[in-house]
């Protein structure tokens, strides 16, 4: 079905994430997805937390921040208390342990309901399950440490090292996201930095170069190289949101393969779509 | 691929399957000798034997490596008149059939309808049985209640274990010389019996051995009229090989494919055993041999795969013997299910993956060929480099090989009694079904229709489609209180026909038993020349009837909709279910819609609906575990339905999951067709829901594009998926890899394949559920997978 955008109640861009105030126990997705492979290793429970500060051009989850009245143009999303929801999660445990893998905390922005997320994280922890922590790193530093800190493992997006630029397609700057990641760095939790991939906007030998020589001075070394891929087209058209990526194609497997290389040749260890 | 073995594999590949008469006359001459009137049944049983390996067709194709074929040439099928005749119009239908032909030729009619038919009309082992079994049996069988399996075919379903590495047939001749000189007439009432066997056993040693001879001395000829001077030298090693074995214990990697490939030969010429005959653990049978003549510098590895290879094609070259009547309709394979054991465990319980076994991987991988079939054990003690090489295979896409747990396989033979050393020794052939290789008779008896069973309870035991009052008056559901009361009517439906089927399993094995031994296939399995007794008598270590339920989820699926609906939400009455039903959910489609969209489903992880498999699979265990069979063995349970899923479907109505009348019952343990939404891991947390070690054998089907398992970490992913499920002490899983083809039929097609998974982008997700244009991106994608 197809909403009309003036029903549609955005919450605004560039407020970062605060944790909410109660409900912890309360929160609100829009889906699990199972045998995920590509959210931190082994085979994994991926949930996606509804609410985000970012709206990347490109993101093919546009759910996560579109909160229409009453729900009424996403039947996914859906209230769930962290034990039914951790029991949800665990089930494919048996797939957890074969793999290494575990569950993934993503969204949206998962800390934008952090004391949720948090609750999650913390009842993964108990029970011994593995979990990540999928985060734009756009939220209150206090937040993401305190999160940081229960996770086993942080995926952090880096999407451009241009501020403007990073303004220009997720409509916030990136000057929390470089000081967050900053502060990472003096935990010692894992982290896979995470970059999506996006013709035009940050596949520029200027961007990756500034990447690279940002990142060089920390401790993370694992890196995520996500391909810019078609699959939320539809999605824009049925939630009837402006689309901003029409002829923008998937980058070529050879400039991919480049890129990794690049990363590669630097010292990094990168891989492509996980 | 050698030159030679891409030539054989095309000839293969490119022969259109012949009924050749040749057999059929042969074993009508000599039941019309006055030699035959005058010998007990078994010799009877020899004596055919031994014309027909006395005076059978030689053939010996162009650069063959390993010799003997069933029939005149390769791809001609010979019939078993003594077991069921062909009909005029079964000829036609075969010959002229577009999908799966056997051509038959005027002469092969004209003899079959001049000469066999009228000597066998009456003394076929189909018709014994037809005027034997009672008619509440042929109500139920016509009904489609079972199928029965030994109706057209003997029962075989055995595989060979190491005997014929070990020891050569004279071997077994002075054992059999042993058994008869130790009878007694003085103490022992059957010793008769159990000469007249012995002396059959040794007629049928004799027999092969001449049929080697034979050979030897053909490729003789053909040496010395060749000009090729290296295929001169090999003619004359084969002539020699030929002339060594079965007489005498194999020596070579050579020598031991040769000796299984005539015993082959014999066991699938003696009768038309089920699941025609396999080496079983080959990659453990001829490691020895293998290591040996490496380390000797007689065998390189090329040689061996050659070698490997040629066997392969001449499994190809031995299509299913065609059915008859109806069965012959349905049937559209020329798989004749000789399964190939590899990996597993060794009799001392330690790893047994050796080299041989990812050499033989290998050979699978390039020979790509429908026959034989093969599938990979799997331990926890086997490294995981093994499943990996397995899935690297299974994305190509042929659906080989399957692979099972060798964990669950050992304990289900344990449970049913068999020694740790003869469980571990064991594997799986047929489809699933789990033996103790070399030492056990387990027949199938027959699938068992459980969707039928649910439609008869709804009906207070009448068959709408038959018109038969075929069970007992349970009641009408109308009057039932709870959801309780439904399920003991149901259970009292399945158990009228179980114990119907029962007894007559038991009636058709004492016929089998009596009048159609099989004295050759007795020589080759332990204990029957120490018991004296045939293979079809209980003459083997362990005597096994299975029963094969079909149906599991398409049950569940109807009995959750029955639990929810009408017990627990009251969405309907049982006047509305019963409306709805009858007019097969036309008028009624939102209640249709209701059960097909909105009632738990059996393949989600959904324990609404779960929680109903094992009170599914534990009374229909519980009614045939552990019951006498006819042969001093018992029955027990399988959960398979190779393609009888369809025919169940055909012949049961309207149910109250959805389906409609005709519609496809679920096959295996697999969920209904498109009731799964929730990926690989819930399917097979669903189908874990139930004990599998009670069984002796269940399949599970698991669709995935190519996508879903690519790259490295695709392979690693399918290892942890594999090992995840097995970590639930289940049995099996076979992945079919879908074609391009399927992607577009499902494009055309959705409501046919909703449980089609295809890998989107480091997520799996339902083909039918993606948009138009990534669709078509992943048929694209697959295109490119295909190179």
């Amino acid at each position: 079905m197809v909403i009309p955008a003036s029903s549609v109640i955005s919450q605004a861009p560039g407020t970062a994430a605060k944790p909410t105030p109660q409900a912890a126990r309360t929160g609100r997705i829009f889906d699990i997805k199972r045998f995920s492979s590509h959210d931190g290793p082994g085979i994994r429970s991926t949930v996606f937390l509804t609410g985000c500060p970012l709206r990347c051009a490109w993101c093919h989850n546009p759910e996560a921040f579109v909160c229409h009245e009453e729900n009424a143009g996403n039947s996914r999303i859906r209230e769930i208390t962290v034990p039914a929801l951790v029991r949800e999660l665990e089930r494919d445990v048996s797939y957890f342990d074969t793999s290494n893998g575990g569950v993934t905390i993503s969204g949206g922005e998962p800390l934008f309901q952090s004391a949720f997320a948090m609750e999650l994280l913390r009842a993964c922890r108990k029970r011994e399950l593995h979990n990540a922590l999928d985060t734009s790193g756009c939220v209150d530093p206090s937040v993401l440490m305190a999160a940081a800190s229960l996770a086993d493992l942080v995926l952090y997006d880096l999407k451009a090292m241009d501020s403007a630029t990073h303004s220009e397609w997720t409509g916030v700057g990136n000057q929390r996201i470089l000081e967050n990641l900053r502060l990472l760095q003096t935990t010692d939790v894992e982290v896979w930095i995470r970059l999506p991939l996006i013709p035009g906007v940050n596949d520029d030998e200027g961007n990756l170069d500034a990447m690279i020589a940002s990142l060089s001075k920390t401790r993370f070394r694992r890196i995520s190289i996500l391909p810019y891929h078609k699959i939320a087209s539809a999605k824009y058209q049925r939630l009837g949101l402006p689309e901003r990526m029409t002829g923008v194609e998937p980058p070529t497997p050879e400039r991919v393969e480049q890129i990794r290389a690049h990363f590669a040749a630097a010292g990094f260890d990168p891989h492509v779509g996980h | 691929m050698t030159p030679r073995i891409q030539a054989l594999r095309s000839a293969t590949l490119a022969a259109v399957p012949r009924i050749s008469i040749e057999r059929a006359k042969i074993v009508t001459e000599t039941a019309k000798s006055p030699e035959y009137e005058q010998a007990s049944v078994p010799m009877r049983r020899a004596l055919v034997f031994k014309a027909l390996f006395e005076r059978k067709q030689l053939h010996i194709g162009t650069g063959e490596l390993i010799v003997g074929e069933r029939g005149p040439a390769p791809s001609e099928v010979p019939t078993y008149p003594e077991i069921c005749i062909h009909t005029a119009e079964d000829f036609e239908m075969l010959d002229s059939r577009e999908k799966i032909p056997y051509r038959v030729d005027e002469e092969t009619r004209a003899i079959h309808l001049g000469e066999i038919r009228p000597f066998w009309e009456g003394r076929s082992q189909r018709e014994r049985m037809f005027r034997e079994l009672p008619q509440e049996w042929q109500d139920a069988y016509n009904a489609g209640i079972f199928t029965e399996f030994q109706e057209q075919r003997s029962p075989g379903h055995t595989v060979l274990g190491e005997t014929i590495y070990q020891k050569g047939f004279l071997d077994l001749k002075l054992e059999i010389r042993d058994a008869i000189a130790a009878l007694s007439f003085e103490t022992d009432p059957l010793a008769y019996d159990k000469r007249e066997q012995l002396r059959s056993m040794d007629v049928c040693a004799d027999s092969l051995i001449i049929y080697a001879q034979r050979n030897a001395a053909r490729l003789d000829e053909l040496a010395a009229a060749e000009r090729d001077t290296e295929r001169v030298a090999e003619l004359r090693a084969m002539a020699e090989i030929c002339r060594r074995v079965p007489a005498n214990a194999p020596e070579t990697f050579h020598e031991a494919l040769q000796y299984y490939w005539f015993v082959h030969i014999g066991v699938i010429t003696e009768l038309n055993p089920w699941d025609s005959f396999n080496p079983g653990r080959l990659d453990q049978h001829l490691w020895p041999f293998y290591q040996r003549e490496l380390e000797q510098g007689t065998l390189t590895e090329e040689r061996a795969t050659e070698l490997l290879q040629a066997f392969w094609v001449k499994f190809h070259n031995h299509p299913a013997p065609p059915k008859v009547g109806v069965t012959a309709q349905e049937s559209g394979t020329y798989t004749d299910f000789a399964l190939i054991n590899l990996g597993g465990v060794k009799p001392d319980g330690s790893d047994a993956v050796n080299d041989l076994t990812y050499l033989i991987l290998d050979v699978i991988e390039e020979m790509r060929l429908l026959q034989p079939s093969s599938m990979v054990q799997v331990s926890k003690k086997n490294p995981d480099r093994l499943l990996r090489r397995v899935g690297r295979i299974v994305r190509t896409g042929f659906g080989q090989p399957s692979i099972f747990n060798t964990d669950a396989v050992v304990q289900e033979l344990l449970r049913q009694g068999k020694s740790l050393e003869d469980a571990r020794r064991g594997g799986c052939s047929g489809c699933v079904e789990a033996g103790a290789f070399g030492r056990e008779a387990y027949f199938l008896s027959g699938y068992f229709n459980l969707p039928k069973i649910l439609e008869l309870t709804l009906r207070d035991g009448y068959d709408t489609r038959t018109g038969k009052q075929l069970g007992p008056k349970t009641g009408d559901p109308r009057d039932f209180k709870t959801f309780d009361e439904f399920f003991t009517a149901y259970e009292r439906q399945l158990k009228h026909f179980v114990d119907i089927k029962i007894r007559g399993n038991n009636l058709i094995e004492t016929l089998f038993s009596r009048y159609m031994p099989a004295p050759f296939l007795s020589l080759l399995i332990d204990d029957c020349i120490a018991k004296g007794r045939d293979y079809h008598q209980g003459g083997a270590r362990y005597n096994t009837t299975y029963i094969q339920g079909v149906g599991l989820g398409t049950v569940t699926d109807g009995l959750s909709s029955i639990l929810h609906n009408i017990y627990q939400n009251n969405e309907c009455s049982w006047d509305e279910m019963f409306a709805a039903l009858d007019a097969d959910f036309a008028g009624h489609e939102p209640l249709h819609h209701r059960f097909l969209e909105q009632t738990p489903k059996y393949g989600n992880d959904d324990d609404r609906a779960d929680v109903l498999v094992p009170r599914v699979f534990e009374s229909f265990w519980g009614m045939i575990d552990g019951r006498p069979n006819a042969r001093g063995g018992t029955h027990r349970v399988d959960m398979l339905p190779t393609t009888c899923h369809v025919y169940f479907g055909k012949v049961t109505g309207a149910l109250p999951d959805g389906k409609i009348a005709g519609e496809t019952v679920s096959e295996g343990i697999s969920p209904v067709q498109g009731a799964d939404r929730h990926g690989p891991t819930a399917v097979l947390n669903s189908a874990a829901k139930f004990d599998h070690i009670k069984t002796g054998g269940t399949l599970l089907n698991q669709k995935l594009t190519p996508q879903l398992i690519a790259g490295d970490e695709g392979i690693r992913q399918f290892t942890h998926l594999v090992r995840g499920y097995f970590s639930k002490d289940t049995h099996h899983i076979q992945f079919n890899v879908v074609s391009r083809d399927t992607l577009l039929d499902a494009l055309a097609n959705p409501e046919k394949h909703r449980d089609l998974i295809v890998r989107v982008a480091g997520y799996s997700d339902y083909f039918v559920n993606l948009t138009t244009e990534l669709q078509q991106e992943i048929i694209r994608r697959t295109e490119q997978d295909a190179f």
